[in-house]
């Protein structure tokens, strides 16, 4: 009978528009977390899992936000020092004291976590010792776990050990602090064109499903670009989800073969915006940059497109959006950091240490964990750099806006600005 | 109104791109234009366009198709705006740019006529009917090909414009033209020209980005991947770059050869064969407008050869007396009859190094100014092989045959071992010429034959090189009714 219930509330949330959402959502974030002392280290799997997909994170007050985030980093801080070997046989992390975290600007304190170092400079990277055990990155309390690998592009790929609470943890964060924004609605008709095999495939697919979808269609790898076109027609579909590469970059054999954004316009454009009165007038794109000759085409054709950072190591981690005042600052690549399963930070190396990259500055992004079962990365350069747009929008979000995200080509690029800790 | 060449024509109308301008400079003037820097984006928006407007395109009948090309050639205007703009970009003199501006016109004209008195049509589509014994057996329609239709145009002639898209109207196809960006200006009037003519919008698109650049390395095999039917304007090395594409290793990871159907314009270096007892004043006048009036043109002559030493010393000193008389200067003068053209000091350069060595006699020209009549008597000297502007090298030979054979040596060095046109002179009408001549001429390695005419006087009604756009551009169907 309570399931039943809350089945039923959960479909009346799903039809609020968003400030109706907010508001609601504000609610239930205050019962949540005020009978809470985030004095101490508080497990962030002991919180109800839908709190991470509570929209409050990014609209509530700053300090009061830091105060919650620090208090549940330390306990993922001890206890990934305490279960993962990577971090457990490194002498790099032997005098890290988790109560040293009372803020997450303290995250400046921990070591940069390198995925590839300098062999010749002795500055090792993870993963040449992953590639020969993955399980160093796996926490020795996780009972059952899926390897997803990353994607690979500078040398063979290395596994983020994810659980089930673990998908569905994102999966809210997607859902609800992405999609809602960016304008994903109860009833409306979506198309993954992401690889079903691919852990954000997975991710859109069951973030979608959260969301109450008429019904989300995923595209199959055996399916060519004529009948993919011919699927979003007769199954009138409202929204895609696709890749878009880089336009230098051959669309046709690379990420997202075949079915790359661009490809699906080319198809046929009239299928696509509100000028044409096309079916599909919103598109959630990501894999990289949203390239400007694209956004051009979003007005020309008048669809909304939106944009969420991710990587198979984090997800979600910022997002622009499709909903709210006309003068906000989060559209296409401009994207809120979201605070929480993961944290971003966007940092410039200094006379050795890391100090956070202010407005206007370009820095390295470093990836955070704070709630997840598997895998935890404590500031780890993911190959990501950005610069950091504003720290204040029209849309209310208090988190700071990112932007111009691109892939650090050379990762002496983080070892040679003077990175020290790795 | 300035000229609109910061815009691609997409749908019908002129739109900027999505992706940002790029410029091109005169090599001549201090004349630069911004024009569009085409990415991904906008060929797969055009390319859409273009399929949405192929439904419209293939139910056009004959009639309307041929009234559409007509009313584009009535409205077919040569503004001073514009000829002052080609002037600039190509170098070449006004009144010759405006004799190739307004040849368009007379193209468009044609085009009609040429497709009905070569095929017939009948059903509404191009279609010849065939006869068995007096009766008629049936019918060869040509259709609008399915697929999108590519086109690569280098800016050596204004003229090329209104040929290929005023074919692809009679056709009934669509086509996306990437004009070169050191003259895009003439695909983008005839393109509006024949929409505005009633052609289905999207039919016919120019998109414009700069091939040189580094980013833009994937529009051009986008467009090439895309489309069923590629006409590349620019030679065999233009073509191997478009159909061929590599990694960064060099090695070939795709090839469009076979995913398509290429018509390669690739051949050049026009010469003339001069036969004993010519009206040497007639010839000389043919001569000259051939070899001096329009230079970047593929059928512009470079060689005549001259059967017998007196009627050469004849042709020699008349050439150089009308060559005495013309005016070098500055292309944008009314007066002017030999223009500019690039690597001046390079060209010099071959021809001094050519004389020095008693490799050719020089009979007009300094190296400061052009015009060059030059003689040689080696087959496979530059001279018979590079497209030299304003130079005219003479060729002695004995006889008609010798010319022939001379000629053929000399286009078996070509790029595709084919002479684009060769000009006969004889006194003698076609009618009356001994089959054994005709013959012979018939073994001439070129696609051309202009009897008694300079080499660019173009034939619209004749198939240039070896493919005819309209069995190209058009998939046949036999109807059968004995």
């Amino acid at each position: 009978m309570q399931e039943t219930i809350t089945v039923h509330r959960e479909k009346e949330v799903l039809q609020l528009d968003f400030e109706q959402r907010l508001a609601y959502d504000r609610e239930i974030f205050a019962e949540m977390v005020n009978p809470l002392n985030f004095s101490l280290d508080i497990n962030p799997l002991s919180l109800p899992l839908s709190i991470w997909g509570n929209l409050t994170w990014e609209f509530m007050d700053a300090a009061e936000r830091d105060k919650i985030l620090s208090s549940l980093f330390r306990f993922t801080l001890r206890r990934g020092l305490k279960t993962m070997r990577l971090y457990k046989n490194s002498h790099n992390y032997a005098a890290i004291k988790p109560e040293d975290f009372q803020s997450l600007s303290d995250l400046m304190k921990l070591p940069v976590l390198l995925k590839d170092g300098d062999a010749a400079a002795g500055i090792p990277g993870f993963r040449s010792l992953a590639l020969y055990d993955p399980h160093v990155l796996r926490p020795s309390d996780v009972f059952s776990s899926v390897p997803y690998d990353s994607g690979g592009t500078k040398g063979l790929p290395t596994p983020t050990h994810i659980t089930q609470m673990d998908m569905k943890i994102e999966g809210l964060a997607l859902a609800h602090r992405c999609f809602l924004a960016g304008g994903f609605h109860r009833g409306a008709n979506l198309y993954n064109f992401y690889n079903p095999s691919h852990k954000g495939g997975r991710l859109i697919e069951d973030a979608a499903k959260m969301l109450g979808k008429n019904h989300v269609l995923t595209r199959r790898p055996e399916d060519d670009l004529d009948t993919c076109m011919r699927k979003i027609k007769t199954y009138k579909t409202h929204i895609i989800a696709a890749v878009q590469p880089p336009l230098n970059v051959d669309s046709n054999t690379k990420k997202g073969s075949g079915v790359s954004f661009i490809n699906l316009v080319g198809s046929d454009h009239t299928v696509f915006g509100r000028k044409n009165k096309g079916i599909v007038q919103r598109a959630f794109v990501t894999g990289f940059q949203l390239p400007e000759p694209l956004i051009k085409l979003s007005h020309e054709l008048d669809f909304d497109l939106f944009t969420t950072w991710g990587a198979s190591e984090a997800l979600p981690g910022a997002t622009s959006t499709v909903l709210g005042p006309e003068h906000r600052t989060c559209v296409f690549n401009n994207q809120h950091l979201l605070m929480g399963p993961h944290v971003l930070s966007v940092v410039r190396f200094q006379d050795g240490t890391i100090v956070p990259a202010k407005v206007g500055e370009e820095g390295v992004i470093l990836v955070t964990t704070i709630a997840r079962e598997g895998t935890l990365f404590f500031n780890y350069a993911i190959g990501d750099k950005a610069t950091v747009i504003a720290n204040h929008c029209a849309c209310g979000r208090t988190t700071p806006i990112i932007g111009n995200i691109q892939r650090v080509d050379d990762p002496r690029e983080v070892i040679d600005a003077g990175c020290r800790f790795c | 109104m300035p000229l609109l060449l910061n815009s691609n024509f997409i749908d019908g109308e002129y739109k900027k791109s999505f992706s940002g301008e790029c410029s091109t400079k005169s090599p001549f003037y201090d004349y630069t234009i911004e024009l569009p820097n085409s990415s991904i984006v906008d060929v797969k928006l055009a390319l859409s366009y273009a399929s949405q407007a192929r439904k419209i395109a293939y139910t056009l009948s004959f009639e309307q198709r041929a009234a559409i090309v007509m009313k584009a050639a009535a409205s077919y205007q040569v503004t001073d705006e514009e000829c002052e703009h080609l002037v600039k970009m190509t170098g070449m003199p006004r009144k010759h740019v405006h004799t190739r501006m307004s040849f368009g016109k007379h193209i468009l004209e044609s085009l009609p006529q040429m497709i009905r008195s070569r095929y017939g049509h009948a059903f509404g589509t191009i279609t010849r009917q065939i006869l068995k014994n007096g009766h008629y057996a049936g019918y060869e329609t040509h259709r609008s090909v399915d697929g999108v239709i590519a086109a690569f145009v280098p800016p050596n002639d204004p003229a090329e414009l209104p040929f290929l898209l005023g074919h692809v109207v009679m056709y009934g196809g669509t086509i996306i033209v990437k004009p070169s960006i050191s003259e895009p200006y003439m695909a983008l009037k005839i393109a509006e020209l024949l929409t505005k003519a009633g052609y289905p919008a999207g039919g016919l698109q120019v998109l414009q980005w700069n091939t040189a650049d580094a980013t833009r390395a994937q529009v051009s095999q986008e467009l090439v991947r895309a489309s069923s039917h590629r006409i590349i304007m620019g030679g065999h090395h233009t073509a191997e770059q478009l159909l061929k594409v590599h990694d960064n290793d060099g090695n070939i990871t795709e090839e469009h050869y076979s995913s398509g159907r290429n018509c390669i314009f690739s051949s050049g270096n026009s010469k003339a064969i001069m036969a004993p007892g010519c009206d040497i004043e007639a010839v000389a006048d043919m001569l000259v407008a051939g070899a001096y009036e329009w230079t970047r043109d593929c059928v512009s002559t470079k060689s005549v050869f001259v059967v017998g030493e007196e009627q050469k010393n004849k042709l020699i000193a008349a050439l150089q007396r009308r060559l005495t008389s013309f005016c070098v200067g500055d292309p944008l003068d009314e007066n002017t009859d030999i223009g500019f053209v690039e690597d001046v000091q390079k060209i010099s350069g071959i021809i001094k190094g050519l004389v020095d060595f008693k490799y050719a006699q020089m009979h007009a020209g300094d190296y400061n100014a052009r015009p060059f009549l030059l003689e040689t008597t080696n087959v496979h000297s530059p001279l018979l092989q590079q497209e030299l502007p304003y130079t005219l090298t003479i060729f002695p030979v004995d006889s008609v045959s010798s010319a022939v054979a001379a000629i053929n040596e000399a286009s078996l060095l070509l790029e595709d071992k084919m002479t684009m046109a060769v000009s006969f002179f004889s006194p003698t009408h076609i009618d009356s010429l001994d089959k054994s001549v005709m013959n012979m001429l018939l073994t001439l390695r070129c696609h051309l034959l202009m009897y008694n005419k300079p080499s660019i006087a173009l034939n619209v009604f004749l198939r240039h090189q070896d493919t005819i756009l309209t069995e190209f551009l058009t998939r046949p169907m036999s109807v059968n009714v004995e």
